[in-house]
This record gives structure tokens, sequence and C-alpha cells, in this order.
């Protein structure tokens, strides 16, 4: 606190025995200390506002994108293996080749998508499991290539995949009593697994009749001339069939086998995959009768998704008839 | 010329009310020191607290979506990264996590606690898991939420 004048200065000085550069010390030092923590509250309101800045943000790494590029990467590669197993079958090693390859092509493309997003992706052939496709393409009765009309279709195979047949109801039999069209399924431990399929004329439909190895026995019916059942997909005309549990009840390997398949019990065509080696003789490939192709029974790819905050790297395992819609 | 008469008690008025002054003054700026002082440890308080109630929040959100990651495909290679601060109200922290017992067909709970040691604030936020979390405890910062096919682990980095 300065004097308002220099008159008592001297005076003041004599009795007290101070300058007059030491007064006000005392609010000098509290005002000192009050400003500092003023500063240090300054600093807490910018922490308080930090907070709520940090509370606003969104919570957690943005990890959706991972998994739906995971999801896209298997989509991409199931159809590749449709496409592969269809058109680019004349040897595993060109199964296999044109898989890699396709599956780059695809990483390549979407790649390029994802970096303008600022994301580094990647896609690639991890392993490839071979078995073989089975088709009858044409419109014939389900006996094979010498006419037979019980065979086995595949032998000892661990899985059976994308099994699926449209058949005629004309050709199939009325009743399944004497006989009738059916696919019998001999798993381990001579278990069986059994559907057959008549004509229901009652309902001017298609009737199919699952009867598991324990006895239990289950139908459905789908109206109309012909009919798509998805035996591994566990539908019959594209609706679910409740009861349709392929080989449900066995344990691998398994005898796929067809029983009264002559043209007066069942004609259409049908196509599936399994994971064993099935040869030509004596049921396929004549010109007309089944035949049979390497396929790809089921592939790994290698999925990568990188990020600021997130990196991902995680195997997809597709196969034939995954996925269908 | 007047003679002056000198008294003992000459300026004693002055002197008392100088020191008077003097004390109150300090009584004063000691309280309002001391109230300031106060005040700003209270403020800290509730402000590390804010902190560590969004920080233990944001890291739990982490934890949930690596483990939804890990669960959506086994085996998978994860690293998460947040990036949070290193200190709160100019304190350093602890992040930890340690499993609470759930009750049997329940998920995995764990317990995310904030900690700081000055001001000894601590807040905890719990996450439900699909898999199960390494129980750790890391210092303040950035951290990444690590799994390879195995139990997610946080780290600092």
């Amino acid at each position: 606190m300065g004097d308002v004048t220099d008159d008592g200065a001297p005076l003041r000085r004599a009795r007290t025995g101070a300058s007059a550069d030491d007064r006000g010390q005392l609010f000098l030092v509290g005002a000192l200390s009050l400003a500092a923590a003023f500063v240090v509250l300054a600093l807490l309101l910018n922490t308080a506002i930090f907070t709520e800045n940090l509370s606003t943000r969104q919570a957690g790494p943005n990890v959706e994108e991972a998994v739906e590029y995971r999801d896209a990467a298997a989509t991409g590669a199931r159809g590749i293996v449709a496409r592969v197993n269809w058109q680019n079958n004349s040897t595993r090693e060109t199964l296999g080749t044109n898989f890699s390859r396709e599956v780059s092509d695809w990483s390549a493309l979407a790649g390029r998508q994802a970096a303008l997003h600022g994301r580094v992706t990647n896609v690639s052939n991890r392993s490839v499991t071979f078995g073989t496709r089975i088709t009858q393409a044409a419109h014939r009765e389900f006996t094979n290539r010498s006419g037979e009309e019980n065979w086995t279709v595949a032998a000892n195979a661990s899985g059976v995949r994308d099994f699926e047949m449209n058949v005629t109801r004309d050709s199939l039999a009325a009743d399944c009593s004497p006989r009738c069209f059916n696919v019998e399924v001999d798993g381990d431990a001579d278990k069986t697994w059994r559907l057959n399929v008549s004509n229901d004329s009652a309902t001017d439909g298609i009737e199919v009749r699952v009867e598991d190895d324990d006895g239990t026995t289950g139908t459905c019916t789908v109206a109309g001339d012909h009919a798509v059942i998805d035996l591994t997909g566990g539908t019959v005309g594209g609706d679910p069939c409740p009861s349709l549990r392929f080989a449900d009840g066995l344990e691998a390997p398994y005898d796929v086998r067809y029983r009264n398949a002559n043209a007066s019990n069942a004609s259409g065509t049908y196509h599936l995959v399994v994971d064993a080696d099935v040869s030509e003789d004596p049921h396929y490939d004549d010109a007309g009768s089944p035949f049979r192709t390497p396929a790809i029974y089921a592939a790994t790819v290698e999925v990568t998704y990188e990020e600021t905050a997130v990196y991902y790297r995680a195997n997809a395992t597709v196969a034939p008839g995954d996925g269908r819609d | 010329m007047a003679v002056t008469e000198r008294r003992s008690d000459r300026a004693v008025s002055t002197t008392v009310s100088y020191v008077t002054t003097l004390a109150i003054t300090t009584v004063l700026i000691s309280g309002l020191m001391i109230s300031a002082g106060g005040f700003v440890e209270g403020q800290r308080e509730r402000v590390v607290r804010s902190e560590l109630d969004v920080l233990a929040e944001q890291t739990a959100a982490d934890l949930a979506a690596a483990d939804r990651l890990n669960a959506s495909t086994p085996n998978a290679t994860i690293r998460l990264r947040t990036r949070l601060p290193s200190r709160v109200g100019d304190r350093p922290y602890t992040v930890t996590i340690r499993e609470v017992a759930a009750p049997a067909d329940q998920p995995n709970t764990y317990a995310v606690r904030a900690h700081t040691a000055s001001p000894n604030v601590s807040v905890t936020a719990t996450v439900r898991t699909e898999g199960t979390l390494v129980e750790t405890s890391v210092s303040g910062g950035s951290l990444t939420v690590v799994g390879d096919g195995t139990p997610l682990e946080v780290h600092n980095g």
C-alpha cells in the first residue's frame, strides 16, 4: 500500500523501521496465492470440459466395420467357391489355382474401396478341402448310368453338402407301400436315416417323409408339379421342413444311396458335394447320366482388417450351399 | 518557542492500530487462502472423479467391443487401441481389471476400476463379457486390448 503523501514517511519509517517498499507484502502474497488458486481452478475447469468432450465421443473402437468386412469377404469367397465348382472344375489343381486367384482379385478390389476410407484390408486363400460334386443336370430318372435303381451315390463320405434335388410329381409313386423313391444314408454303427418321396394325390402335391434311425418320422408336403428338396438346407419347395434334418442321429462316415430310383418312382435333377473321392465306375459320366467333377468342399480364407484403432485378423470358412437365400 | 511535553504513551494508539490492522488482514487473507485452497481441492476431486468415471466407462466399452469381436470369430487376432489421457486433473491414474463373481449361467463379469492416489478417488465400471479377460493393472494412458485366440488382455500403448 503506497503512501498518499510523503510528508509523514520519515516519521513512520522511524517508528516502524520499515521502508515504503515493504508495505503491502501480505496483500501481495495473498493475491498471488489466490491467483495461483484461480489458475488451478481454470485448469480443472479445462479438465472438466475435456471430460465432457470425452464422454460424448463414440464408446469403443468401431469394431462393427471389421465384422462387416469379414462377412462381406466370406460372402464373396462363398460365391467364388460356387463359381469355380461349376465352371473351373477340371482338376483339383485348377480349382485351387482359380479359387486363390479370384480371392486375390476380390481382395484387391475391396482393398481399393477400403483405402478410400483409410482402411487396409486383405483376403487370402488359407486352405482348401477338396471333394466331389455329383450332378444330374438333365431331367431323367434317378438311376445310375447303367440304369440301376438301387445304387450308392457316394460311399465313405465324412461330410455331405449342398444336397438338393428337384423332383417331378408325376414320376413319383403314389404311395410308399410297397415302394417309393428314397434317399438312404447309412452312418457309422449301422444307423440309417431315410427320406421317402411320394406323390400326394390328396393335395396334388409332393410328400416328403423322413425316418430317423430311432423310428421318429416326420412329413412335409408341398403342392405343385415339382418340388425342390434341399436335404442339407432342410427345406421343401422353399419352405422350412422341421423334420428334415439330414442324417440326424448319424455319425460319419456316410454312405448315400438311392433306392427305387427308376422312372416310375423318381425323376428330375439333383446335385450334392461330398468330401470324398468318388470313382467313375460304375455309376457316372456317360452321356445323359449323372456325372461327377472335382469340387471345393470347403475353403478357408484369412481376412485382415486394419484401421487407426482396430487390427483384426480372422479366418472364415465357406462351403458350397452355405447362406443360400 | 513552545515546550513540548513528552509522554511515554505517545503514538501507542497508532502502533496498536497498525498491529490490529495487520492481524485482521492476516486472518482475512489466511482465511481466504485456506478456503480457496479447500475449494480448489474439492473441485479437483470432483473433476477427477468425473473424469475417472468417463475413463472407466470408456475402458469397459472397449473391452466389451473387443469381446464382441472375439466372440464373433474364434481364434481371431485382435488389437484394439484406445487413446485416453495419461493424467486426470494433472494426476496419474491406474486402471485395474478384476473378475467379479457372477451367478452361474450368467456372462463373465469384470470390474474396471480407475484410481488416483492423490486425491484418493476410485471409480468402478462393470462389463459383462462372453469370453474371459486377463486380470491386470495398467497405468493410465493409451490402452490396447489384445487377443490372439487367447483371453483378452489390456496393455499400455
